[in-house]
């Protein structure tokens, strides 16, 4: 602070000083006008010029250096003494100075503030916005099915090549995370479920718990949330960096079908790794359950795996992997049409990968949700 | 050494003995020229030559691999931080592709290096500051637009806007006109002209335009990419009559404002 202080008084200084002389008012600016100086009576010189009785104003500069800022003040100026027909005179102006004055045209006036809207009208706006983007959803989900038909009818621009390299990326290369999610949580799963029916002398009963737990719901839900934020965010970014380099207007200006070539690559890479990757945590889910039951509760391993064994059951696998094929396509579309439809800019490739990830949360909520009423209703 | 003579004023810039390129791997060795106020400079050479990597050692993007950078008699690169941000101060930089920051309109994009250099200045003034160089360029009621609802001839003026915006005494451009149409181009050679005459501003132009080169360049540095070396550095009339031949053949090829002879028309 006291350096700070210290710069600021050493800062060189610059005025503008008024004097009236009759009908005609007088600023004399001296000392330094440029962007380290302080300068004193710049709003009085602009204040007076709204004086009575006032036809001319008289400029007379003296400044020991200068840059822009004089001449944007002078600028000033004479827009706001021509606003009120005052004629004005400049003198002692610096030749540098007078040039770039006459280059900037005396009605280049600042543009107005940018508008500001009543709350009622913002709403209204908002809820006409959110209706667009609702609309704009369906319509994407009607190009991708359109898509699927071509593809089904072989009559898609579908890139094989890039599918394989979007099944390993989303796939394979996710194993370490989704494993490592996946343990941890059957691991808690198990500790916590053991804490409480230990009270009753039902520890045993962790293996259903962990077993139930991880088939149905977390094994899906997990890798889902890991895919969210891993694979739904890059596919928003890609997409959203390939529109600002105008790679996509590029493919369609070949006659590529964009959806075809770019989306349902990674649509589909991510139906055919989602299921396996849920899959894959369930198992590592359940020896991380294990791992926690017998490492910390002393369960027996043989028990332990006997009592899972026999309560496992084929519905719950396929209760899990039904909601992990619904969690796939639910990531993907959030992913792929958050990034086709990103602004042009780069906030607009950050932002889409943003709302891809909350996108895909909140609609893998809503579907877990949904799914959980389905299966109730049919007994699954 | 005495001399009674009036010094020379002092150059803007001097690079000595410059070698630039990438992983220690040069791409352009040995050179040498200075940079007058006032005076505008053309940086031109076939594609690869190296005139976009030297541009980055020059505005201190880019470290070079030896030899020395001076702005206002300062060696950059030897320079500590702070005063190589006063010496970034000084000149001022308009990338190829306009390089405005996307997220915020033309106000903010040339707002945003005088609020760095001047944090206290009133909302007032900064406003003053930024539409005068909006209106130098003349994209004064552009000042609310985004970059990407402009046209290429506007941004490039509204990059040139923001390289203004500190009143340096040294401009870079990087190819100012690439991507233009040729009306747009002699335009912004005019604009570049007019500021010049008016405050005094030197350039350096790295530039592929030979009808920029014939308008606007007081003295053309030819840099070679075979032997990574320039080839010749001089004013371009002087270079197409004493010129090597390459540059003599760069030179007059397409846009010396000679038009060619017709072949007679056929009736």
């Amino acid at each position: 602070m006291a350096t700070e202080r210290a710069n600021r008084s050493a800062a060189p200084g610059g005025s503008a000083r008024i004097d009236r002389d009759g009908a005609e008012l007088v600023i004399r600016l001296s000392g330094h006008w440029t962007l380290d100086a302080r300068i004193r009576g710049r709003r009085e010189a602009l204040a007076a010029l709204a004086g009575d009785g006032l036809r001319s104003l008289r400029v007379e500069v003296v400044v020991a250096a200068w840059d822009g800022r004089l001449v944007a003040f002078l600028h000033r100026l004479q827009r706001t003494a021509a606003a009120r027909g005052l004629a004005v005179t400049i003198t002692g102006l610096p030749p540098a100075a007078g040039a770039l004055l006459r280059l900037v045209p005396p009605t280049a006036v600042p543009a107005p503030a940018a508008m500001r809207l009543d709350p009622l009208a913002r709403l209204g706006r908002a809820a006409s916005s959110a209706i667009r983007t609702l609309d704009d959803a369906v319509a994407f989900v009607g190009e991708l099915a359109l898509a699927l038909g071509r593809l089904v009818r072989g009559r898609a621009d579908f890139d094989w090549r890039a599918f394989g390299w979007f099944v390993q990326r989303s796939g394979f290369d996710a194993l370490a995370i989704t494993g490592l999610v996946a343990v941890l949580v059957g691991m808690v799963l198990a500790f916590v479920g053991a804490g409480q029916l230990g009270r009753f002398g039902a520890e045993i009963y962790v293996a259903n718990l962990v077993t139930l737990g991880m088939t149905r719901e977390m094994g899906a839900l997990m890798s889902a949330i890991v895919m969210a934020g891993r694979t739904g965010a890059a596919y928003a970014a890609e997409l959203a960096s390939m529109r600002l380099g105008e790679e996509v207007d590029a493919l369609e200006t070949l006659g590529v079908r964009v959806v075809d070539h770019l989306v349902l690559p990674r649509l589909l890479a991510l139906a055919v790794t989602l299921p396996l990757l849920s899959l894959y945590a369930v198992f590592v889910g359940m020896v991380g359950g294990a791992l926690s039951a017998t490492l910390l509760f002393d369960l027996g391993l043989t028990r332990y795996l006997e009592q899972s064994r026999l309560f496992l059951d084929g519905g719950d696998f396929l209760a899990g992997l039904g909601k992990a094929a619904v969690y796939a396509w639910l990531v993907a579309f959030a992913g792929c049409w958050r990034g086709m439809r990103a602004p042009r800019t780069a906030a607009g490739v950050g932002d889409a990968a943003t709302s891809a990830v909350v996108l895909a949360l909140v609609l893998i909520v809503c579907g877990d949700a949904v799914m959980t009423v389905i299966y109730h209703v049919l007994d699954i | 050494m005495s001399s009674t003579s009036e010094p020379p004023p002092a150059p803007l810039l001097e690079v000595r003995d410059l070698a630039v390129g990438w992983e220690g791997v040069p791409v352009l060795e040995a050179v040498d020229f200075t940079v007058a106020p006032g005076e505008i400079l053309a940086v031109v050479g076939e594609s690869g030559c190296g005139k976009s990597t030297l541009l980055r050692a020059l505005v201190g993007l880019l470290p070079p691999l030896a030899g020395t950078v001076r702005h206002h008699g300062i060696s950059y690169w030897e320079a500590g931080e702070e005063e190589r941000t006063a010496l970034r101060r000084r000149f001022g930089v308009a990338f190829q592709s306009g390089a405005l920051w996307s997220s915020l309109d033309l106000f903010d994009n040339v707002a945003m290096p005088i609020l760095r250099a001047a944090p206290d200045l009133d909302a007032g003034e900064l406003s003053d500051l930024v539409h005068l160089r909006l209106a130098l360029v003349g994209l004064a009621d552009a000042a609310r637009r985004f970059p990407h609802e402009l046209s290429g001839g506007m941004r490039k003026r509204a990059a040139i806007a923001r390289a203004l915006a500190l009143d340096p005494a040294l401009v870079f451009l990087d190819e100012p006109a690439a991507g233009l149409d040729p009306l747009t181009g002699r335009r912004l050679d005019a604009l570049l002209l007019e500021l010049r005459a008016a405050l005094g501003i030197a350039f350096l132009l790295v530039t592929h335009e030979l009808a920029s080169i014939w308008t606007v360049a007081d003295r053309v540095l030819f840099l070679d990419a075979g032997s990574r070396r320039p080839l010749a550095l001089g004013p371009p009339a002087e270079l197409v009559r004493h010129g090597p031949p390459r540059v003599r053949a760069f030179l007059t090829r397409e846009g010396s404002f000679t038009p060619p002879p017709r072949a007679e028309a056929v009736p």
